[in-house]
């Protein structure tokens, strides 16, 4: 079977149908004992997904995710047993409880990376243990909690009506069928992308519009959120909740269901759950070693099979939705663009520059890179910024773009003052950069890098996004549309579905100048587009910068390759050791003194 | 006893107990230099030490015999963990990979110590000195055992401090921190600096957990962990990387621990800790004496 009529057969709506309805009949077939293991399934599925989502997608290591847990189970079982609320309410009330201590935690959380975060969530596991343990008059201390309604003591109704294991096994399986739901949902939105853009690299996040505080505030929120629904099924099932239940190991459980499952896809975490619900408790053999085994699969995982399960079977989760049998009419390529662009393009004959910087100055502790400058960019123009390597090129696209703060000095845009505003600020208000080398997220493909240029232009809602209104899903097309026209333009149409990471350098410049193109910038910044770039590569990129400034954007580009910037500049600004030395045409750069001896050192070394 | 001789018995208890915790961020640094890998395994290292120690002491051993036994198989570990979860992951770019891989030796360690000596809490033995026994100092009454605990991890570090400073060992181990590749320029073998960095920090493990043990007075195979993340908030207190900061940042957070303990609840005293190195995270990830590491590296 090939891997397409798979997917075919895997996403369609019968199919889903057929193994919906085979596991609504597993009470009938299978023995309590293992009714109770699908449960834990079921709820193992919500963990794994929950860590999947903040370590897979966000790439937030979390080695306290028993916390929610814990917080999830303590909450809804104080709630059932002091006020005696229905599972309905404790689950909704257990997922707000979850979703804003989630939130909370993302403030301190969001300002660390790598292994302080790792850190961090550990101690955080650790707090939440110790209240669990000491806070005794709430919690029930070391003794625990019992008496919460269970199905398995036959304690547990449900609007009014006794429930037994098999129902509740139905409530769980609507649960987490309805989560998953959502989760693909989201994943598969922009907001999921964004997610992925964050987990690659901040910076480029924030460089196309992607706030990566907003990112992993959402994280941790709906991260939080799932595994606090997860701690509240489980309440119920044992009908007791000890501190012992979540601690480190169990963080740890659940970090090994998501990786060897699969972080980053949606099929990955749910095998991962099986296997770790399942194996154990069938291999008696298993269950005496499995604390070894786990530790013993963390360590191997990453170096046999650092996709997981998911990887291993070749099974990918796409980032966008696609709904191929509607409409499909490619519009004319000049529509790619928004009519508001067109309209500001009437406004290019005004003698206003579109950005202004004054006076700037930058210093890295003590050295001056930037010395005073001063340059104005009008609308429909391509600035070439020139000068020798270490001149301060890459230092004032880093400054507009928001990405170092500027020592002195100011950058408006439209009569704003962006001085020093936050990255993703700037390019939300239109500024676009590209990097030095390329800054795809290397594990998405070609399309879903270009779906990420669109984020800022997105504009439906989490909730719209989450449960697929229609509304959402149109917009979703709409952008395709969009991709799939600058795709034509760029010549990237037959990658359309290749994981950028796999592609040639050139095609990943491309990729990323036609990502930029997407944003529909007010101003293109390129720092050496053509740098690495073949013959062909380049008369494309020379393709791609024409069609932006047909559009009446503006550009300022960076190169080297002289032939390249002169054939498409209509002014040069030269800087060297961070002072401007020219600034005009090019034919009068190449007279000048000052750069002839930037570039060839002092006149007349002979 | 007067209110001032409780606070400072709380004091001299917390600089004991805030020595050895120094000498786990130590042995956090030491890695953190050559290849910017803290061990997440650190802290099962510690509690694997003590207890092999402890079971050749119960086997008759002398301890002379034991604790550099002990030593010897924990570096043996230490070079085993550099090798084959370390080295292979360094090449991605993300620390997930290593974090995951250390802490899964360390999880290893701690199951594979259960299975071993069992889950229930083990005496440990006082060392040298007995657990009554009193030295009086200005009027307030200090047990030995603390105090030789304090000097030994002072004495430790200052060789440390040392070796690191004055030796052509410690100037290779700098030069590989600044830049391993011009390191390997120079002539010195980075690869070998970073195995021995992993041993050196797998040994003061060791240390800290024959000089933990007899203080604690039990262990078990959890101890590890919960210690290592004491000494995550040592080392952050003070600053990853920086010599100093381990030192005061270990102090400082024992003589609080015992502070919170005595003043407030014995049960608090790790959820102060765990709450500090949350707050300290967030508000100054480099901790107090970071900023000048930074340069200094």
């Amino acid at each position: 079977m090939t891997k397409s009529t798979f997917h075919k057969i895997t996403d369609s709506h019968f199919t889903k149908l057929v193994l919906f309805l085979l596991f609504a009949f597993i009470p009938f077939v299978f023995a309590v004992n293992d009714v109770q293991l699908f449960i834990f399934w079921g709820i193992n599925i919500l963990l794994a997904q929950s860590i999947n989502l903040l370590s897979g997608f966000a790439g937030q290591i979390s080695l306290g995710h028993a916390a929610f847990y814990a917080i999830g189970a303590y909450t809804s079982g104080i709630l059932m047993t002091n006020f005696g609320l229905s599972l309905v309410v404790t689950i909704l009330v257990t997922a707000l409880v979850n979703g804003l201590v989630g939130y909370l935690l993302s403030f301190p959380a969001g300002r660390v990376k790598e292994f302080y975060l790792a850190m961090m969530t550990l101690g955080f596991g650790f707090i939440i243990q110790e209240v669990a343990k000491e806070w005794s008059s709430v919690t029930g201390g070391v003794m625990g909690l019992s008496g919460i309604p269970s199905p398995q003591l036959g304690t547990f109704t449900f609007l009014g009506i006794p429930m037994g294991l098999a129902y509740y096994y139905w409530v769980v399986l609507i649960i987490v069928v309805f989560f998953l739901w959502m989760f693909k949902n989201f994943v598969q939105s922009y907001f999921g992308r964004s997610f992925l853009a964050v987990h690659r690299s901040e910076l480029s996040a924030a460089s196309i519009g992607i706030s990566p505080q907003y990112v992993k505030q959402l994280a941790y929120t709906v991260s939080a959120l799932m595994a606090g629904v997860a701690g509240a099924l489980y309440a119920h099932l044992m009908g007791y909740i000890g501190s012992n239940s979540f601690g480190m190991m169990q963080s740890i459980e659940i970090l090994v269901m998501g990786i060897l499952g699969g972080f980053g896809t949606i099929i990955g975490p749910i095998l991962g759950a099986g296997f770790l619900t399942f194996i154990p408790n069938k291999l008696q053999f298993i269950q005496e070693y499995q604390l070894m085994i786990y530790a013993f699969l963390l360590v191997v995982s990453f170096l046999i099979i650092p996709q997981g399960f998911a990887g291993v079977l070749n099974l990918r989760t796409s980032l966008y939705k696609n709904l191929k049998h509607k409409e499909k009419s490619p519009l004319p390529v000049h529509n790619v663009l928004a009519k508001r662009e067109i309209i500001d393009s009437e406004a290019n004959r005004s003698n206003q520059p579109i950005l202004t910087t004054t006076n700037v100055i930058k210093d890295f502790s003590g050295l001056r890179a930037l010395n005073g400058i001063s340059i104005k960019l009008y609308r429909g123009e391509i600035l070439g910024l020139i000068g020798p390597n270490g001149s301060g090129k890459s230092t004032l696209v880093n400054l507009i773009s928001g990405i170092y703060p500027i020592t002195s000095g100011k950058i408006s845009f439209e009569d704003h003052d962006i001085t020093n505003k936050q990255s993703h600020y700037i390019a939300n208000r239109g500024i676009i950069r590209t990097f030095q080398d390329p800054h795809n997220v290397a594990n998405m493909t070609v399309r879903e890098n270009l779906l990420l240029g669109n984020h800022r232009l997105y504009q439906s809602g989490i909730l719209s996004c989450t449960i697929n209104f229609k509304r959402s899903l149109v917009e979703e097309q709409e952008m395709l549309v969009k991709v799939e026209q600058i795709m034509d333009l760029s010549e990237l149409a037959h990658y359309a579905d290749d994981q950028v990471g796999n592609l040639p350098y050139g095609i990943q410049r491309i990729v990323e100048v036609a990502r930029a193109i997407l944003a529909e910038p007010k101003i293109l910044l390129l720092d050496e587009p053509a740098a690495g770039l073949s013959e062909t590569e380049l008369k494309l990129l020379i393709q791609l910068i024409r069609y932006v400034k047909s559009r009446g954007i503006p550009i300022v580009l960076i190169d080297h390759h002289m032939e390249f910037v002169a054939s498409l500049v209509d002014r040069v600004f030269v800087l060297d050791s961070g002072e401007e030395i020219y600034s005009g045409d090019m034919k009068g750069m190449k007279q000048n003194k000052q750069v002839i001896e930037a570039y060839l050192g002092v006149a007349k070394h002979a | 006893m007067s209110s001032l001789e409780f606070a400072l018995e709380l004091i001299f208890t917390g600089l004991c107990v805030g020595a050895v915790y120094s000498l786990i961020a130590h042995g956090f640094n030491i890695t953190f230099w050559t290849t910017k890998v803290v061990n997440f395994g650190h802290g099962p290292f510690i509690m694997f030490c003590s207890m092999l120690v402890l079971s050749f002491l119960l086997n008759g051993l002398p301890w002379i015999v034991s604790i550099p036994l002990g030593f010897f198989i924990i570096i043996l570990l230490g070079f085993i963990l550099e090798r084959f979860s370390i080295r292979p992951l360094l090449k991605y770019p993300t620390s997930m990979g290593w974090i995951v891989s250390t802490l899964g030796v360390g999880l290893f360690l701690q199951a594979l110590a259960s299975k071993i000596w069992g889950a229930q809490a083990l005496a440990f033995p006082p060392f040298i000195f007995k657990a009554t026994d009193y030295v009086s100092i200005f009027g307030i009454q200090l047990s030995a055992q603390y105090l030789l605990v304090l000097v030994m991890a002072l004495v430790i570090m200052l060789i440390m401090e040392v070796i690191i400073n004055k030796t052509i060992w410690g100037k290779a181990m700098k030069a590989v921190a600044h830049d391993p590749n011009f390191a390997r320029v120079m002539g010195i073998k980075s690869k070998m600096v970073m195995t021995l960095s992993f041993m050196i920090s797998a040994l003061l493990a060791g240390v800290a957990g024959i000089l933990i043990a007899p203080i604690y007075g039990t262990i078990t195979p959890e101890f590890g962990m919960n210690i290592m993340v004491l000494g995550f908030v040592a080392s952050v207190l003070g600053g990853i990387g920086s010599s100093k900061g381990a030192l005061f940042g270990g102090l400082m957070l024992g003589v609080i621990e015992k502070l919170v303990g005595g003043y407030i609840s014995t049960s608090a005293e790790h959820g102060v800790a765990f709450l500090i190195l949350i707050i300290i995270l967030a508000l100054k990830p480099d901790g107090i004496f970071g900023v000048k590491v930074v340069q200094k590296v």
